[in-house]
């Protein structure tokens, strides 16, 4: 059990391996739970890291495992803040067809992003598009 | 690539097929992918007209998990099979509603109210 009073931090860097960075998540979601976050809170944040680290290997990466990705991520009782790295040319939002458009509705890939940005609280990247920062502020209680 | 382990159980009510989903996560690439095979070969194998995937033991699914519904859908409709899904909890609901698949799949609570929901 760690010290609840203090922000939990955490760096790992691992190769662009699917099943990488699992332990890391399992610490996240650990500490989240220690400190009484909403369930709710918990599956948006797990959510949200495993599209970015799946992101992250697969187009930064390409599934290359000569290359790196980096999660850096603080956990307090109230804020969760997360970043993911890889070493790639980036990308740009902009560009990616939005799923939801009836023409696109179909398409089975694409969700990632926009999951992310559904269930995190603040998301923005870098100006080069290859680090991803996302932010989970605690829900309130439900009775 | 199959790890041998299995992901579905499929059990009949009349002529619906029913796919409980076995894993209580889809969250890993290489499980997803077995699991979405498994999903395919029903398919391919699948003499009748109607198939309910059921997430009742599901608590997390990614979107690589969406990725397999959506070309699971796709197969479907090519071989005329009509696809209902239950049993998915709140929080994956979320994730229907963000990404709009809730207007694209029959989703129901249960498996009898997708059974009988499908033509």
């Amino acid at each position: 059990m760690s010290d609840t009073s203090r922000t939990w931090i955490r760096e790992d860097v691992f190769p662009s391996v699917y099943g990488e960075g699992a332990d890391l998540v399992e610490s996240i979601l650990q500490t989240m739970k220690e400190r009484l976050w909403p369930e709710r809170d918990i599956f948006a944040v797990n959510l949200a890291i495993v599209e970015a680290i799946t992101n992250a290997i697969e187009h930064g990466n390409h599934c290359n495992a000569g290359k790196s990705v980096t999660v850096e991520c603080r956990v307090s009782n109230d804020l969760v803040h997360i970043s993911v790295r890889d070493e790639g040319l980036g990308f740009a939002k902009d560009k990616i067809p939005d799923p939801r458009n009836d023409d696109n509705i179909e398409c089975p890939t694409g969700r990632g992003v926009l999951l992310i940005y559904g269930f995190m609280t603040k998301v923005w990247y870098n100006d080069q598009g290859n680090q991803f920062f996302m932010e989970k502020v605690r829900s309130e209680d439900l009775p | 690539m199959s790890s041998g382990k299995v992901r579905i159980m499929v059990r009949y009510i009349d002529d619906v097929a029913v796919a409980n989903c076995l894993d209580t996560k889809l969250s890993d690439e290489l499980g997803i992918q077995a699991w979405g095979e498994e999903l395919y070969s029903l398919v391919a194998n699948q003499k009748g007209k109607k198939l309910v995937v059921n997430f009742q033991n599901v608590n997390f699914m990614s979107s690589s998990a969406l990725r397999v519904l959506i070309t699971l859908n796709n197969k479907t409709k090519m071989k005329g099979i009509s696809l209902g899904l239950c049993g998915i909890n709140d929080n994956i609901m979320e994730a229907f509603r963000i990404t709009r698949l809730d207007s694209l799949f029959v989703i129901k609570r249960n498996e009898l109210e997708a059974a009988k929901a499908l033509k």
